[in-house]
């Protein structure tokens, strides 16, 4: 039985104020309710007033993912209540969405696959229910209406994913697009994306089975795990003769299973109507002419630019483009640009110390790289000094630890501190040399033979001699030398 | 009678620049009226006594210091009580706000006030502006000056009843549908429903979204003017209100009487229920403008047959959601002890805080917006209120002004529609259209039905030209001499 996955994914769009106040998006670790006004509070008598740099962000969202756009949109109210919704309805958008039916190219298991877009459209988030504070339960609920009123894009796919890993790439490559526009930090761990899919299974080829809708998840894995449980909990409903029912779950992370929160006949009648107090977002092509014109390069381009450009394999780009802590990338942009002028070079071993190297230690020590303090000028700093000093891979490593270890030393200073001096003089390495033609005889037959790879050994055998501190071009060359009859 | 009493808001303004008249005398004289009045008129749900005098005191150490004082100095309105003031209560003659204080201060309030006029207090109305005859409030109706046996209109009638009974020099009522124009009509005042977008709603506890207009009530048509002048103009706070440059058909600085054309819709002079009286009244005064020099004309407005029942769905439904808000959760009136659920907590308090006639209108407009009757129901409103608005467009281009009675009645008695929803709701039947159609209406007192109670002249013009028709008002009253600018008898000695 074939699945068929569509996704509905809020972002919290990058703007300075709210969606219709100019109160501040600056919400995470603020005390509550300090970021509101008598707007976003939904106090009577207020009225809404459009922030433009929202609709600016979603129009080059709408563009980034080849929507149309349109040329008037307008606003509706929708309208249920809950305690975290100021006004007891929601302005969103119903009919007429600011950007309509687009594609975006996502990279899943070494393939370009397509995804179409249904839709993209604004909207104000609302408030957040607090039962707890800390570890203590309340005897109440209380409101925090700080993210009342914050720009959200909701982005509605086609049923186009055929697997969870279908549409876990996806949102890889979603994500990437949305922080490379500027247009959101999708950062999932303080709200900034949410995703909701919905997911059915059908015998027939054709036809989309019955959808089940699963809200409010909150890491690429947990819409992993739960399209997984999901599908077989419907293949197997299905196998059994059952009939799926058009429902909406939760997942619970605990239980590693979805969960009934309510069926078609309990859902809301949102009652839409066009929101009267907002005229309608008329956009001309010089608006969007003028904001396509500033859209940064986005990650299509990347991997094309990388592999072309910098010699990146296909895998490498990928990693570096849509790398889950979007820094990687930046990081990556810029010691390339620091680091020279010889591009590929230089992009290539970038790209081998930060995914190699760099994040591994990252990862062991808990850090992202902007807490790491790894900027691009020290990292740069470490690149030439390794090219230019030829260290060893061990000594090189050793080295980016220290920097690691200490945010504020540079390159330069670290090698310094460590107190290693090369050994690049022939009083120093000839010796050993010699000593090393001596006890490998094999490897140097090997050598004069035509085997190239066979001075690995001696090679290896001096470093060890020298724990390491023999200058490898250094050394090369002079063996080279010494086998040349 | 006390002088200063008598003095319309221009007049009050130049004596209160030139400095032969104090702020305070001001204050002492519309206070010491209200004292008397109050008991019988019940125009005020809040008197801001203190705040009136300690801004009054402020002006007069500002015109001792040569400091300029604005267009509105001294000029004591009284504003209605669904206009918002920072720190003081509003109620919207509702329980559910029962407590709640307001967090900021109204556009039009702000304006009014950065012209010195001094805000007396808020006044009564229909709960959250439902109704036309206050008796919704949920603190009890107000009484007409003219016979207060009878209502004074609404919603705005709290307002009308302060400007005729002089316990106002002028207020600011709102309209959504009729509610300054016919309570203007009931009490003989000059009451506008600005062209929607000319005066900011920020601030107005919002009923009907794509209606609402605040307007001014006044004793004459210069003041009213004056005050339209003050609180109108593009306000950045309310995306609805019309930049200069918008406005299509700006009012003409000149106004001759001669050679303009008057159209008298033939469907309105046919209405059913109205009392042959103000026909006659209304015929009446078409005869003193024609002979005035106006070109009178008969014109159709087919489509304001439906403008009742088209309203009764957009109003509605716009509140339905306006209104949610309005929950027990953050501010007013919260049902204790039987609550239990959040469910039950919204029940309670929505069912205990608000009145019948606004529950009425919210589980309407709940239904009109519900999934499979929308089209049905709101989309068809839509539709006709586009056909409404088209048969006005198609009259002012042969036409300047469009006049009628502003309502079909003089002011009834209290309770004697309260319980027949839909005769009280054919009151505003000539005010309406106005409404939907988002252009200008005045009324202005054209005469005295048998009974000696004011009747109102309705004069409509196009969208934008809410000046002009304040310049016709005006032009009534001078070819008048301005015998219908009158106190009410029985509250002339207080």
């Amino acid at each position: 039985m074939k699945p068929a996955i569509g996704l509905e994914i809020h972002v919290q769009l990058n703007t300075k104020s709210k969606l219709f106040c100019s109160c501040s998006t600056e919400v995470f670790g603020v005390a509550p309710n300090s970021r509101t006004c008598p707007v976003c509070n939904g106090d009577p008598g207020v009225l809404p007033v459009t922030n433009k740099a929202a609709v600016e962000r979603l129009i080059q969202m709408g563009l980034a993912l080849n929507c149309t756009i349109a040329e008037r949109s307008i606003f509706a109210r929708k309208n249920y209540f809950y305690p975290d919704l100021p006004k007891n309805y929601q302005i969103s958008q119903y009919e007429e969405p600011l950007a309509g039916k687009g594609r975006l190219d996502y990279y899943s298991g070494g393939r370009v696959n397509q995804a179409r877009i249904h839709r993209v459209h604004l909207e104000e988030d609302a408030g957040k229910l607090l039962h707890a504070i800390g570890s203590q339960t309340l005897d109440c609920t209380l409101v925090d209406f700080n993210r009342a009123g914050i720009p959200l894009a909701e982005t509605v796919t086609e049923p186009d994913f055929l697997t969870s890993a279908q549409a876990s790439d996806f949102l890889v490559t979603l994500r990437a697009t949305l922080r490379a526009l500027g247009a959101s930090n999708c950062d999932m761990e303080k709200g900034e994306m949410r995703v909701d899919v919905n997911v059915s299974v059908s015998a027939d080829e054709k036809t989309l089975g019955t959808k089940v809708e699963i809200k409010n998840l909150n890491s690429f894995k947990s819409v992993r795990d739960a399209l997984e449980y999901e599908i077989t909990r419907q293949r197997e409903a299905v196998a059994r003769g059952e009939k799926i029912v058009q429902e909406t779950r939760l997942w619970d992370v605990k239980k590693a299973q979805t969960v009934l929160m309510r069926t078609k006949e309990g859902a809301s009648d949102y009652r839409y109507f066009a929101e009267p107090d907002l005229p309608a977002i008329c956009v001309d092509e010089a608006w969007i002419s003028e904001l396509k014109k500033n859209l940064p390069p986005l990650p299509t381009q990347k991997m094309e630019q990388y592999q072309n450009q910098l010699g990146l394999g296909p895998n490498e780009a990928q990693a570096l483009v849509f790398h889950e802590d979007a820094e990687v990338a930046r990081l990556f942009d810029e010691t390339v640009k620091l680091a020279g002028a010889n591009g590929n070079a230089v992009g290539k071993i970038a790209a081998n110390w930060i995914l190699n190297d760099l994040l591994g230690q990252l990862k062991t020590r808990g850090l992202t790289v902007a807490k790491s303090g790894m900027s691009a000028s020290r990292l740069a700093g470490f690149i030439k000094l390794t090219e230019e000093g030829g260290l060893t891979s061990r000594l090189a490593k050793d080295l980016l630890n220290k920097m690691l270890d200490d945010p504020a030393l540079e390159a330069a200073a670290a090698f310094k501190e460590s107190g290693v001096q090369l050994l690049s003089g022939d009083d120093a390495l000839l010796p050993l040399i010699k000593k090393a033609i001596q006890a490998n005889p094999k490897a140097v037959s090997e050598y004069k033979a035509g085997k190239e790879k066979a001075i690995q050994s001696l090679i290896g055998f001096v470093m060890r001699e020298t724990r390491g501190q023999a200058h490898p071009q250094k050394l090369q060359e002079l063996l080279k030398k010494e086998l040349t009859p | 009678m006390d002088s200063i009493l008598d003095l319309s808001a221009v007049q009050t303004a130049g004596k209160v620049k030139a400095g032969q008249l104090r702020p305070l005398e001001i204050l002492d004289a519309y206070y010491g009226r209200i004292e008397k009045l109050e008991p019988k008129i019940k125009a005020y749900l809040l008197l801001l006594k203190d705040r009136a005098y300690g801004r009054a005191r402020e002006m007069e150490a500002r015109l001792k210091s040569g400091r300029p004082l604005g267009r509105l100095a001294g000029v004591a309105v009284a504003v209605k009580d669904n206009m918002v003031l920072e720190d003081y209560p509003t109620t919207c003659g509702s329980k559910i706000l029962e407590g709640y204080v307001s967090t900021y201060t109204a556009t039009a309030l702000e304006r009014l006030e950065n012209e010195d006029a001094l805000i007396l207090g808020k006044t009564n109305l229909d709960e959250f502006a439902m109704g036309s005859s206050t008796e919704n409030s949920a603190f009890g109706p107000s009484r007409n000056p003219w016979d207060t046996s009878r209502v004074p209109g609404g919603s705005s009638g709290g307002s009308a009843a302060a400007v005729a009974a002089r316990m106002a020099c002028a207020a600011l009522g709102s309209e959504t549908g009729g509610s300054v124009r016919q309570p203007a009509s009931f009490c003989g005042v000059v009451g506008l429903k600005p062209t929607y977008g000319r005066v900011s709603r920020y601030g107005l506890v919002a009923f009907g979204s794509s209606l609402d207009q605040i307007g001014p009530l006044a004793r004459t048509a210069e003041d009213a003017a004056l005050i339209f002048d003050v609180i109108s103009g593009h306000d950045p706070k309310d995306s609805t209100s019309l930049v200069p440059s918008k406005i299509q058909h700006p009012s003409s600085s000149t106004q001759h009487l001669s050679g303009i054309k008057v159209g008298l819709p033939k469907e309105y002079f046919s209405v059913e229920g109205a009392d042959p009286e103000v026909f006659r009244v209304t015929e009446e005064a078409v005869k003193v403008l024609a002979a005035g020099g106006a070109k009178i004309e008969e014109v159709s407005l087919p489509h304001s047959r439906f403008a009742l029942p088209t309203y009764y769905i957009v109003a509605p439904s716009e509140a339905s959601a306006n209104l949610a808000r309005f929950d027990g959760v953050r501010y007013g009136l919260r049902a204790g002890g039987q609550a239990g659920s959040l469910l039950g907590l919204y029940k309670a308090s929505r069912t205990q805080g608000l009145g019948h006639e606004v529950q009425r209108r919210i589980l309407i407009g709940t239904f009109a917006l519900s999934h499979g009757y929308y089209d049905a129901y709101y989309g068809r409103a839509q539709q006709a209120r586009a056909l409404i608005a088209r048969d006005f467009e198609e009259v002012f281009k042969n036409v300047d002004f469009v006049v009628s009675p502003t309502a079909p009645t003089a002011a009834f008695k209290l309770g004697e529609k309260t319980q027949d929803p839909v005769s009280m709701y054919l009151s505003d039947i000539f005010t309406i259209p106005v409404n939907l159609a988002g252009i200008a209406g005045a009324s202005v007192c054209c005469g005295f039905s048998k009974d000696n109670l004011p009747l109102g002249l309705q004069i409509v013009g196009p969208a934008g030209r809410d000046e002009d028709v304040l310049g016709l008002a005006a032009h009534w009253e001078r070819l008048t001499r301005g015998q219908y600018i009158q106190i009410p008898q029985g509250v002339k000695n207080g």
